[in-house]
C-alpha cells in the first residue's frame, strides 16, 4: 500500500491565517484590515486565474452554485425594489438603487454576505450538519453578544426578562443539536420562528423602517438576515426528511 | 435510473479512511463523505481516479439502479 502524503497547509488554511491576523491586529491598525480582504478573494481570484491549481470539483461546484443562489437573490431583490417601490410611493431617493443612498450598500453587502455564505455551508456538509453547525455560530454569537450587553444587565427592569437572551441563547444550541438528530421537526421548529419572527417585526418595521425621511437599512437588513437564515435552514432540514447526513 | 457508488466498502475493504482516500486521489475529505452519501455525482475523471486507487474498474464501483429500488 502506498504510503499516504502529508501535504502541506492548503491555501485556505494559510487564508484564514491571514484573515484572522486582519481582524486582530486591524481593530488597533485599521490598514491591515486589508488582510482580511486579501484571505477572502485571493484564493478565489488565483484559482480563477488558473495560478492556484488545488482545484476539488465537489468544493468548485458548490462555490459556484452558492455563487449563482447569491446572484439570483440580489438580483431579486434589485428587480422588487425597481418594480413595487413606486407602486408603494416609495420616494425615488429612498430606493435601493438610488446612488447617494450610500448605506443601501451595506444592506446589498450583508444581505448577499448571507446568501453565500448559507448556500455554501449547507450544501458542503449536507443540511443537516451544515444547519447544526450554522445555528452553533449564531448561539455563540448572541451567547458572546448577551455577555457584553451590560447596559442591559444593569438596567432596572424584573429579573425575567433579563433571562429572556438567555433563554435565546439555550434554545439556539438546542436547535442546533436536534438539527442532526431530528432534523425535518427542528425544520418545522425553524419554520414556526420565521413566522413569529415575520409577526413581531411587523409592527415594529412599520414605525421604525423610515426614520425622518430616510430607511433605516441595517435594520432592514438585520430583519431580511434574521428572516434568511430561519427560512433557508428550516427549508433545507425538513426537505432533507428525519434521515439525516 | 440512480446511481450508486460501492465506494465506502472497497475503501474499508483496504483498511482505508476517507481522508487518506481522498489524499491519494487529490480531493478533500468531505468529497468523499459526498460521494459515499451519494450527494454528489463525480466526473468522469474523478470516477477513474478512485477506481484506480481502489483497484476497481469504474463500472465495479459505479452502477445504476431503479429509482425505487433499495440497497
Amino acid at each position: 500500500m502506498n504510503t499516504v502524503v502529508r501535504r502541506l497547509p492548503s491555501a485556505d488554511w494559510i487564508a484564514l491565517g491571514i484573515g484572522f491576523i486582519g481582524l486582530a491586529v486591524g481593530r488597533f491598525f485599521p490598514p491591515v484590515m486589508g488582510l482580511l480582504a486579501l484571505a477572502v478573494f485571493g484564493p478565489p481570484l488565483l484559482r480563477e486565474a488558473g495560478l492556484l491549481k488545488d482545484a476539488d470539483e465537489f468544493t468548485q461546484k458548490v462555490v459556484y452554485r452558492a455563487s449563482f443562489h447569491t446572484l439570483l437573490v440580489m438580483a431579486l431583490l434589485l428587480f422588487l425594489d425597481r418594480i413595487f417601490s413606486p407602486w408603494v410611493g416609495v420616494p425615488e431617493s429612498l430606493t435601493l438603487t438610488t446612488a447617494f443612498q450610500g448605506f443601501s450598500l451595506e444592506f446589498l453587502r450583508r444581505i448577499m454576505v448571507m446568501v453565500f455564505l448559507l448556500s455554501y455551508l449547507i450544501q458542503y456538509w449536507g443540511p443537516a450538519h451544515g444547519v447544526s453547525r450554522i445555528l452553533l455560530g449564531f448561539a455563540v454569537l448572541t451567547g458572546l453578544e448577551m455577555v457584553n450587553y451590560t447596559s442591559y444587565w444593569n438596567a432596572e427592569i424584573p429579573a425575567v426578562y433579563k433571562l429572556v437572551p438567555v433563554g435565546l441563547t439555550v434554545a439556539i444550541f438546542v436547535l442546533a443539536w436536534s438539527a442532526r438528530r431530528f432534523p425535518r421537526t427542528t425544520g418545522l421548529i425553524l419554520l414556526v420562528f420565521l413566522a413569529l419572527h415575520a409577526v413581531a417585526s411587523y409592527s415594529m418595521m412599520e414605525s421604525d423602517l423610515v426614520v425622518e425621511g430616510y430607511i433605516q437599512w441595517s435594520l432592514l437588513a438585520l430583519y431580511l438576515q434574521t428572516s434568511m437564515v430561519l427560512a433557508i435552514t428550516g427549508i433545507s432540514l425538513v426537505r432533507s426528511g428525519n434521515i439525516y447526513d | 435510473m440512480k446511481l450508486i457508488n460501492h465506494i465506502k466498502q472497497h475503501r474499508a475493504r483496504l483498511d482505508l479512511t476517507q481522508q487518506d482516500l481522498a489524499e491519494r486521489v487529490g480531493v478533500r475529505r468531505q468529497t468523499i463523505l459526498a460521494l459515499e452519501k451519494g450527494k454528489y455525482v463525480p466526473s468522469t475523471l474523478l470516477a477513474f481516479q478512485i477506481a484506480e486507487v481502489l483497484g476497481m474498474k469504474v463500472d465495479e464501483l459505479f452502477e445504476m439502479i431503479p429509482e425505487k429500488e433499495r440497497t
